[in-house]
Formats: structure tokens, sequence, C-alpha cells
């Protein structure tokens, strides 16, 4: 073997494990346990009191703050969005003319299968069986793919942060979960507008409540298809286009990325048949010509 | 952080949800409300005193309260005027809730099912936490946790009418020590809702042309004439009502609730051209009732409310049982003096005619009295 050949084959070899080597990061339908947990949100319960607010910053950024701050309704005159220091915000739809407003608590939706997982490229974001999906500051790189991949805008960064930012979205509390403990905002809601357990019961319980009061909701669960499915999920009595919900499709905003990508280096077929190709026509090229 | 918002008010199922506090506080009676002797809570509760102790929802909830509602028709004793919920306090104090007053209003929106939600007419009143278990299940609830069922069953109309979610809305004081604090309930009662003031006249601009409008006297109905709300509100909502910045929701105007009473076809019964003034005895009927009938419900004369009879117009229609010997003509004003004692009623009074005045002319010269001093007698 040539010193030229050598070259050749060395990168063709490390350019497939390079590009075999970056692991699909969003997890497959198979990978996630079927106790895998969730949240249920009804919209129509919700009283907009912000305690969620403040049980979120009290366990993830505290201190935070006197309880009844949660009062102030002037918050709700502009659309908030979550931030790196409150995970979770409650924005107002104001309702028809003498009608309710909805109140809609807004955090990371810890998707079925993340786009911000699929997009880092470090795995510092990653979906966990039990449900949550979690970060992991140790892995980040900073480079922001995953607050650019989800399709809510849900994860926010750390500006203000100039040495160590992070990227700060909900982890379910899963200090609090693996306690036995409910979630810091579902613990603290006054009405139980929230409701934490396993996906499957939560969709059984929405789909019940949807065949039971059918004049109190309408006919759709929010999360049960949307980009692939959440973890959180919602019931409403409006149009969740209305409440400031993007509307989705049903499969993951990662789906054909990833199954380009899946499907080019599956049994590293195809990166044989392109360096292959690629060695053949360099081959033919510089084949020694025969001396005169 | 355990949710630590404490204790809430509702409707605790009497004798049920935790041993509710019962707490006597004087009653606003009405004007003309017609006062009951008391029954006994077998009346309604039928097993009070049986070997369970569960009250029974006999639909109309009829305790004594809130005259102007109409509940004070058949008055019971011995439920709770006020409750006070805090066993499950903890950063908040115990709510005082008053169960009377929601009771009462409760005619008006639904009955006692509005809250009492499993106890349909005729079946007994379940306690709370018989469903809602006291602390948040760890699994997949399917009910909400008796904390929420309060919260909820409080909020579901509070924040509709008084766009209230502030906690100390509905809660006393933060308990210093982390436990409820015992406060005097009758000092709170009726202290947390607006009075309502509804206008003396309600317009209503209706297609009917030419006389579109429609003057509704609502002092009038609700003062003078003895109608309690529910008489007319029998479907609202507590925000149809409450909630201020909405304005008049109720839709009274429509003509099945004022045919249940005036049964008249004649349009011009109601719609009128012009604005009506307030209701005017004299200009409508052509008869004063004078200062001896100011105080005279209407009922009185005219039979129950429901359908206004045209009483008659001798005063014996209503004055029937009058004994001329007994009868004191002092309340009237004229004191009898003199000769006058000796008198038949119909030498001064058109019998046939209640509507006319005494007359003095008929022996005095000229003049009637009030407001003159007759003249000389003939």
């Amino acid at each position: 073997m040539s010193r030229r050949d050598f070259v050749r084959l060395t990168g063709a070899c490390a350019a497939t494990l390079a590009a075999a080597g970056v692991a699909p990061a969003g997890g497959e339908a198979g990978d996630l346990d079927a106790d895998r947990r969730g949240v249920l949100v009804d919209l129509t319960v919700c009283i907009g009191c912000r305690r969620c607010e403040w049980a979120c910053r009290n366990e993830n950024n505290p201190p935070a703050g006197e309880l009844h701050e949660c009062d102030d309704q002037s918050v709700f005159r502009s659309r908030r969005r979550p931030t790196s220091t409150q995970l979770t915000v409650v924005n107002r739809s104001p309702g028809p003319a003498g009608g309710r407003p909805v109140h809609v608590k807004t955090q990371c939706m810890h998707c079925e299968h993340p786009a911000c997982a699929s997009a880092c490229l470090v795995g510092a974001m990653r979906k966990t069986p039990a449900g949550p999906v979690i970060y992991d500051a140790s892995r980040c790189i900073g480079c922001r793919y995953c607050m650019v991949a989800c399709p809510f805008q849900y994860a926010s960064y750390e500006y203000d942060n100039a040495l160590t930012p992070q990227v700060k979205k909900c982890q379910l509390c899963g200090n609090r979960t693996q306690r036995g403990e409910l979630p810091a905002c579902v613990a603290i809601c006054p009405v139980e507008a929230l409701t934490y357990g396993r996906r499957d019961d939560l969709l059984r319980i929405a789909h019940e409540r949807l065949r039971s009061c059918p004049d109190q909701y309408i006919d759709h669960v929010y999360g049960e298809h949307e980009a692939g499915g959440t973890s959180w999920l919602y019931l409403s009595d409006r149009p969740f286009s209305e409440l400031g919900f993007p509307t989705l499709g049903s499969s993951s905003p990662a789906a054909l990325t990833e199954a380009i990508q899946h499907g080019i280096f599956k049994g590293f077929a195809a990166p044989v048949m392109l360096f292959g190709l690629l060695g053949a026509v360099g081959k033919l090229m510089h084949a020694p010509k025969e001396s005169p | 952080m355990r949710a630590a918002l404490a204790a809430i008010a509702v409707l605790a199922a009497i004798g049920a949800a935790g041993a509710p506090r019962s707490a006597e506080r004087p009653v606003d009676r009405g004007r003309t409300a017609p006062t009951m002797a008391s029954p006994t809570c077998l009346g309604c509760h039928a097993s009070f005193g049986a070997d369970a102790d569960v009250p029974v929802n006999r639909g109309r909830f009829a305790h004594a309260g809130d005259d102007r509602v109409g509940a004070s028709a058949a008055r019971r004793t011995g439920t709770p005027d006020v409750v006070i919920i805090g066993d499950l306090a903890n950063l908040y104090g115990a709510v005082v809730f008053d169960h009377r007053v929601h009771a009462d209003m409760s005619q008006i929106a639904g009955g006692c099912v509005n809250c009492h939600h499993h106890a349909p007419e005729g079946s007994p009143v379940s306690a709370c936490r018989e469903c809602h278990a006291p602390e948040r299940s760890a699994g997949t609830p399917t009910h909400p946790s008796l904390k929420g069922a309060y919260h909820r069953q409080c909020l579901s109309c509070h924040r509709d009418w008084s766009h209230e979610n502030a906690c100390g809305f509905c809660h006393t004081e933060q308990a210093a020590t982390g436990g409820a604090r015992v406060v005097d309930a009758s000092a709170l009662a009726h202290t947390r809702f607006p009075r309502l003031e509804p206008s003396a006249t309600y317009r209503y601009e209706t297609p009917q042309a030419p006389a579109a409008l429609v003057s509704f006297q609502h002092r009038d109905h609700a003062q003078s004439f003895g109608l309690q709300c529910v008489d007319c509100h029998r479907a609202g909502s507590c925000a149809g009502c409450h909630d201020g910045s909405q304005g008049p929701q109720e839709s009274m105007h429509r003509m099945d609730s004022c045919r249940s009473c005036h049964a008249v076809n004649a349009c011009g019964f109601c719609h009128d051209q012009q604005p009506r003034p307030p209701f005017d005895h004299a200009v409508a009927t052509g008869w004063d009732p004078g200062p001896q009938h100011q105080h005279t419900p209407c009922v009185s004369c005219h039979g129950r409310v429901e359908a206004f009879l045209r009483p008659s117009s001798n005063c014996r229609g209503c004055h029937g049982g009058l004994d001329p010997q007994t009868f004191d003509h002092r309340i009237t004003g004229v004191p009898l003096e003199g000769s006058h004692a000796q008198f038949a009623c119909v030498r001064c009074h058109d019998a046939s005619r209640a509507e006319a005045p005494a007359t003095c002319h008929g022996c005095h010269a000229d003049r009637s009295y009030p407001p003159q001093t007759p003249g000389q007698r003939n």
C-alpha cells in the first residue's frame, strides 16, 4: 500500500465512523417506558393564580419572594415566555365578551421525541425513558441548537452569565418525583388544574372528561399527538390556536432529519457505497499510464 | 415546597364535612317577609336524629336567610349559617364560609346541587371527603383532593363574577402558628360580596315598533310589589347579577318572565313609545291609596303576587271584616270627633266606590277635608 492509498483509506474510515458515531439523540418510541409520567392541564379549571410560577421559582431559583406577590395581575398584559429564572409562566387569553379568560401555563412540554435532543450535538439534552427531557450542563457546549429546534420555543438561555451559561428549562422536578413528591407546580396548584401521573392514565382521564362533558371542552387533547406527542397534555374549552399554542403536525420535527440521517447511515451502506465509488473514480483517474 | 394553600371553604355538607361550626347572627329580615313557625329539621333532613346523621337534599333550600331571595317562604332552622373550614389550613388561615347566603342565593342559579353536586334532589348529601381525599394521591388521581375540590367549587363561580383569584379574598390572614386561626364568624358574614344596587328602572329597546320601549320598574317590583328575586330570576348565574363590569346580564325583559304574572295580551301594557315613570297607584288606577295604605302590601288587596287580581272597588272587598263599632278611625288621619263618631260609614264614604274619597260637602259647605277645613255645616 502506497502512502497515498493509506491516507485515502484512513480518511474514508474516519469519515464513516464520525458520521455513524453521532447517536440518534431523539428517543425512539420503543425506548420509552410504558409508565412514563406526564402532566394533564385542564385549562377550564385554571384560575390564573400563578402559584405554579412561585412554586417553580421556589424550587429552582430561590428565593421566590412573597407568595402574595403572585396576585399581581398586571403581568397578564403581555404574553410572556419562560425565562432562565422563571421556567414556567402563565399567560392569559381574554375570553369572549362576558366570558372567562383562559390562563395557559407554559413550560417545556417534554416531547416524546424531542427535537432539542435530536439537534443537540453532544447529547446534553436527553429524553429519559421515564418521561422528562433533561439537560446535562456538563456536556453542553452552548450552541443553543436546542432552543432553535424547540417547536414551542420554551427553552431559554442564561445570557447574563458570561462564563458558565446554561440552557434553562423545566426538568419536571426530577429530584422531587424521585422522592415520591409531586412536581412543585403540580403540588401547589390550589384548584388542581394540574394532574401528574402516568401519561397513559392521563390520556385515559382526558378522554373520559371529553366523553362525559362534551359541552365543557373542545374535543382535542393538545399534546397527545402534537409534535409526535408531549408529556404535558392540555384540555381546553377554546381552540388551542386561539390560546397561543402552536399548530403542529403529529410527527416530531426531528422525524424528517432523523429519517434522513439514520437512513443514510443504516448499516453503513451509504458511506461504504459513497467512498467505494469515490475510491473507484479516483482509481480510474489516477490509473498509471502505460509508458510509450 | 409542599403545597400549602390552606383550607378552603365551601359548602361543608351539613353535618358531614368535618363538624361545621355554626354561628348565630342577626338575620336581616326584609320588608314584608312572612315569618313562619319553625318546623323541625326533619322536614328536610329526613335522617336527622336517626341512625345516620345525613341531611337529604329536598330541593329548595329553605333556611332563614336573605329574604330578598325568597328562600324565607318556608323557614327552617338547625343548619349552619356560617361554616368555618380550617382543618386543612396551614399557610393560610381558615375560611369563613357563609353557607346561609350561598344556599339562599343558589335558588336563583340551580339550587343545592350547584355545590352538592352528587346530591340530586331527594338523595342524601354526601360529605365532600367521601369522594375527595384529604391528601393528594401519589398515583394518577381521577378526583381532585379535598382542597382542590373546595377551591374549584368556590372559584368556579367567584372568578366569574368577582374576577378574584387572590387567596385573601376567602382566606383569613395568614396563620402565624401554621394552624387555622379561629375567627369570629359573625363579623365576616356579608362583608365579602358587593351589595347589589339594581337600577330603579330598566329600559329595554325592543323590535316592537313603533312602541319599542319597555320600561321595567325593578324597584317597584322588588320593593313595592313584594316580589322576591327568585320569583323572576330563576335560571341565572352569580355573574349575571354580581359582575358589575358586565352590566345587567339577566334578560329579564323576555316576555315569558312578565307573563307569568301579567296575563295580558295587549302590547301596550308594557310597550310604549315613551319611557314610563315609576308606578304611581293614583295615576295608574285612579285611586290614591293615601297614607293609610302606605304600608299595606299589595297582596293584601290584590291577592297572590303571581296572579294579580283587580280588587273589588268596594272597600269591603278588602275590609270585609271591618267592624264599624271597633274600627279606630284615627289611623286614617281623620279622627272622628263629636257627632261624627255616631255616623254610619256610608254617610261620608261611597261604599260602592273605594276609589272615591270621603266627602264632606254632603253636610258641610263646599270643601273637603283634607286638604281644606270644611266650611259651615249646611
